[in-house]
């Protein structure tokens, strides 16, 4: 036993100057919505073990895979952009890696891309700023126009705060809103383009017609001032004194990004590549 | 893109709906258009527990090779769900297909506890299947069960087309054979493949024997409807371990279900013949596994699984005659994969103590022993082979090895107990206490030591010694648990000690559930529709409606708890014949009573009847 450990020492020390640090992209749909986030995890390291990757483990007795997912996704809440940062022992093909992954997910998990990152980059989960949100109407949709929410939407950002009760793990605090919501808009779904979530997010047996509407949003995200775009819309209501049933909404989160607003860079895009040509 | 039976709607709103939407990892999915069989295999209880279960693992694997069978899975739905589904009349479905459960041929629900049997009415109802047998018709699926409690199917009897005696590998591809061959035919009726199917080995169809009572309750007939039917029922045994299916893709749940790892079943059976354990006889003989089978398993189902820990299961894992080898092996395999290994409760000595200090972290694991009862004349009783020098001597060296926690298991209500054999049970815990500060030296010591005591209150089982046993009257169990918690508090170390027992009300109900007869039914039925269900769930365990039922049916439970039978009485569930002679019992329920010990299988060949089997220990003692 003793021996087994100084062995691996040894190993550890031969490898570390290139521990691989990667960030994979995948996204989360269909029946895989309703997997909470703990066991998404665990169905994760499962799916690394299964394909046999060669990923870093913690210490001690009972060791898992040194992971860190960038930012909780909410059961039932689908995703187009999730991250999940993993440490490689040796160095490996990314689209390699994307491919024996994809073999080991079930329908409603892609892994779509895998990218290197700097050794002394932060964690996805530490990087965390700002997430884009698409939120449309599983029923009892509106009956106002877009241009009356439009309008009412605007005039409730053109104040100088939006108060809203902010339900936290400390109980029910008063925050404003105003500073974190850096971009609101709602649309029409006959102007919703992206095939890919035509196709996986708005499957469902939701009634979903060309003339309803959706929101478009980026909201502060992460560790801290976290805002769940159903708080947003939840805001909006309130403001024209009607009431907000979250169980009529369904969330799909579209991208997560690191930076600062208005300087918003993607999750999945390294300092290195923003500084190639 | 994967269509689920219940709406988003109501899986948003019931809690972890993850349980109801299938598509696990290894779940298997097939071409209706090349079935002929379609199987459901049902745990009635949370999916959670049934998906921990390791034996639907090895049908499902087993009856899914069959090109022409398609076994799927169903759980009970939470009390949530069942809400949501008796409301909107939703009918319950399986899991792979997404189907409803009428749809299917037959129904096989596994029995392992007798507090789910309000479970199986639930499954029954939210199908829309008739909750009797008599009140189904060609349309409706086959009902079968299996398990530990089919030992006794009498107080379940009435809600079952079939009920399998023994392990699954066995008679299944001949039941199968036939109920293809019926509908083949074009012409299925439902009784005559009932009648056909009660002359294939292990299989019982209630409904085609006939219970007679004398005046004084007891049973005074038991007899086939027909002559061409078998008198009694024989247990189906697997004769080679190694030769049987084992499920090496089992399926991952998404839900963190509680057995979350890998198991390799290394045997079936137990040689230590303890007088109060059913597993012990009704899986005789002992069977193993060999080794380098094992080894394989281990690898392929950590490649297809992705699980993190691997555990063992049998009744007795020290007992496995290539355990050291077995382990050595996956120490070294899991420590290259960095899975973890998770033990069993093995004998404690200095083998399982090395394994234990490299596979736990000793601050913060403990050291178990289950010696049962209290005292050395109780456990010769109950025939545990385990003494107090085994313990003491267990202790020290894992004190010595620096843990200072101890669990220690018990019974409570043991045939024959007196009040010397209760109290002697914190009298051990504190000699164990006193062992940790004799000699361990104030130094070395990381703190004080905890001894936990634990003790369950002893339920007479079906083919034990044990058949015969009066039980107690609820008072009187709570009253043995104050003796030991009043004891405790009286010894010098119980600062050291800690108790724990447990609610004496579903004793009593697992008593009247365990031996009952066929009258016991008509209870659970009224219990069910009072809105009794999930009773092995503490929250929603209702006793007082219990009462009313008994009382409603005008079924006196103290007939089942508070009588020692007679060792001529007819017991309803005589007509098993399980491989294991009544003389046998009879035997050991005499040197029960006067504390004569009998050896192990490995030891002696004691004349059980289990050899009739051919196989395991039986060909090498």
């Amino acid at each position: 036993m003793q021996r087994l450990r100084c062995h691996e020492l040894f190993l550890r020390h031969l490898f570390k100057g290139i521990i691989l640090k990667i960030r994979i992209k995948f996204k989360k749909f269909g029946t895989m919505k309703y997997i909470g986030h703990l066991d998404f995890m665990r169905f994760f390291m499962k799916a690394v073990r299964r394909a046999g990757l060669p990923i870093k483990y913690t210490e001690g007795f009972n060791p898992h895979p040194v992971m860190s997912f960038a930012l909780p996704l909410g059961v039932g809440v689908t995703s187009g952009g999730e991250y999940v940062d993993m440490e490689l022992l040796t160095p490996f093909d990314c689209d390699e890696l994307i491919d024996l992954l994809n073999r080991q997910m079930p329908e409603g998990v892609w892994t779509e891309s895998a990218t290197s990152l700097p050794e002394q980059s932060k964690k996805a989960m530490a990087e965390v700023s700002a997430a884009d949100y698409l939120v449309y109407y599983k029923r009892n949709h509106p009956a106002l126009s877009l241009a009356e929410l439009n309008e009412k939407a605007n005039a409730l950002f053109n104040q100088s705060s939006v108060l809203v009760q902010k339900e936290g793990k400390k109980g029910v605090r008063e925050v404003d809103l105003k500073p974190f919501v850096y971009d609101l808009s709602i649309r029409s779904m006959a102007d919703l383009t992206d095939h890919w979530i035509r196709e996986n997010v708005l499957y469902d047996d939701f009634c979903i017609d060309a003339d309803h509407l959706y929101y478009r949003m980026t909201v502060s995200s992460g560790s801290n001032d976290n805002i769940k775009p159903e708080l947003v819309i939840k805001a909006i209501y309130t403001y024209m004194g009607l009431d907000l049933h979250a169980e009529d909404l369904h969330t799909h989160r579209i991208e997560l990004y690191r930076g600062t607003y208005p300087k918003l860079i993607s999750l999945g895009v390294t300092d290195e590549n923003i500084s190639d040509p | 893109m994967r269509k689920l039976f219940l709406s988003d709607d109501i899986l948003m709103r019931v809690e972890k709906s993850a349980r109801y939407i299938g598509n696990e990892v290894n779940s298997v999915n097939k071409d209706l258009a090349s079935i002929d069989l379609r199987f459901c295999m049902c745990f009635p209880d949370v999916y959670e527990i049934g998906m921990s279960h390791l034996g639907i693992q090895i049908l499902y694997e087993m009856f899914n090779r069959r090109p022409d069978v398609w076994c799927e899975r169903v759980y009970s739905p939470w009390p949530d769900l069942h809400e949501i589904m008796k409301e909107k009349d939703i009918h319950l479905f399986a899991l792979e297909s997404q189907e409803p459960l009428k749809n299917f041929d037959m129904i096989g629900i596994t029995l392992q506890y007798e507090m789910c049997y309000t479970n199986i009415l639930q499954i029954l109802d939210l199908s829309h299947i008739p909750l009797l047998q008599t009140d189904r018709t060609n349309e409706d699926p086959i009902i079968l069960c299996g398990g530990p409690c089919t030992y006794n199917p009498e107080p379940i009897a009435a809600f079952f087309d079939i009920v399998y005696i023994g392990e699954g590998e066995e008679s299944y591809d001949e039941l199968f054979d036939l109920y293809i061959s019926e509908r083949k035919s074009g012409a299925y009726d439902r009784n005559e493949f009932l009648h056909k199917a009660a002359k294939i080995p292990g299989l019982y169809v209630p409904s085609l024997y006939e219970v007679s009572y004398a005046d004084d309750g007891t049973i005074a007939s038991f007899t086939p409807k027909y002559p061409d039917l078998p008198m009694t029922i024989r247990r189906m045994v697997v004769t080679d371990m190694d030769a049987s299916p084992y499920p090496t893709k089992p399926i991952v749940p998404y839900v963190q279900a509680i057995q979350d790892r890998a198991v390799l079943e290394i045997m079936r059976g137990c040689i230590r013949g303890c007088r109060f354990c059913q597993a012990g006889m009704i899986y005789r003989p002992n069977r193993e596994r060999s080794v380098e089978l094992l080894k394989g398993y281990a690898k392929e189902i950590l490649a297809s699984t992705g699980y993190d820990e691997i555990s063992l299961s049998s009744l007795s894992s020290s007992d496995y005659t290539q355990l050291r080898e077995l382990v050595e092996f996956l120490i070294e395999e899991c420590g290259k994969s960095k899975v973890n290994i998770s033990l069993p409760s093995l004998r404690i000595d200095s083998f399982s103590l090395d394994v234990m200090s490299k596979v736990q972290d000793i601050r913060k694991s403990s050291v178990t022993f289950a010696p049962e009862a209290g005292s050395q004349r109780m456990r010769s009783v109950i025939n545990k082979g385990l003494t107090e020098e085994d313990i003491f001597s267990g202790a020290q060296k894992a004190f010595a090895g620096g843990w200072n926690k101890v669990k220690l298991y018990f019974m409570l209500g043991l045939p024959t107990e007196t009040e010397e054999d209760i109290k002697a049970i914190p009298i051990l815990g504190n000699a164990i206490a006193a062992l940790y500060y004799d000699t361990v030296p104030k130094e070395q010591r990381n703190g004080k030591c905890q001894i936990t005591m634990s003790t369950s209150f002893f339920v007479p089982k079906p083919f034990t010694p044990f058949q015969w046993a009066s039980m107690f009257p609820k008072e009187e169990y709570l009253a043995r648990a104050k003796i030991v918690n009043d004891t405790m508090k009286e010894q010098l170390n119980h600062k050291s000690l800690r108790y724990q027992w447990h609610q004496a009300d579903v004793t009593i109900l697992e008593g009247v559930f365990a031996r009952g007869d066929r009258r016991v039914s008509d209870v659970i039925l009224y219990a069910y529709e009072q809105g009794c269900f999930f009773d092995a769930w503490g929250e929603y365990f209702d006793y007082q409606k219990w009462e009313d039922a008994f009382a409603a049916c005008g079924v006196d439970p103290d007939f089942y708890i508070m009588r020692e039978r007679d060792t001529e009485e007819i017991l309803p569930w005589d007509f098993i014949d399980v491989g294991i002679k009544k003389d046998f019992f009879v035997r050991e329920w005499e040197k029960a009573k006067n504390a004569v010990i009998t050896e192990n299988c490995r030891a002696k060949c004691n004349g059980c009847g289990a050899m009739s089997y051919s196989c395991g220990i039986c060909l090498r003692a």
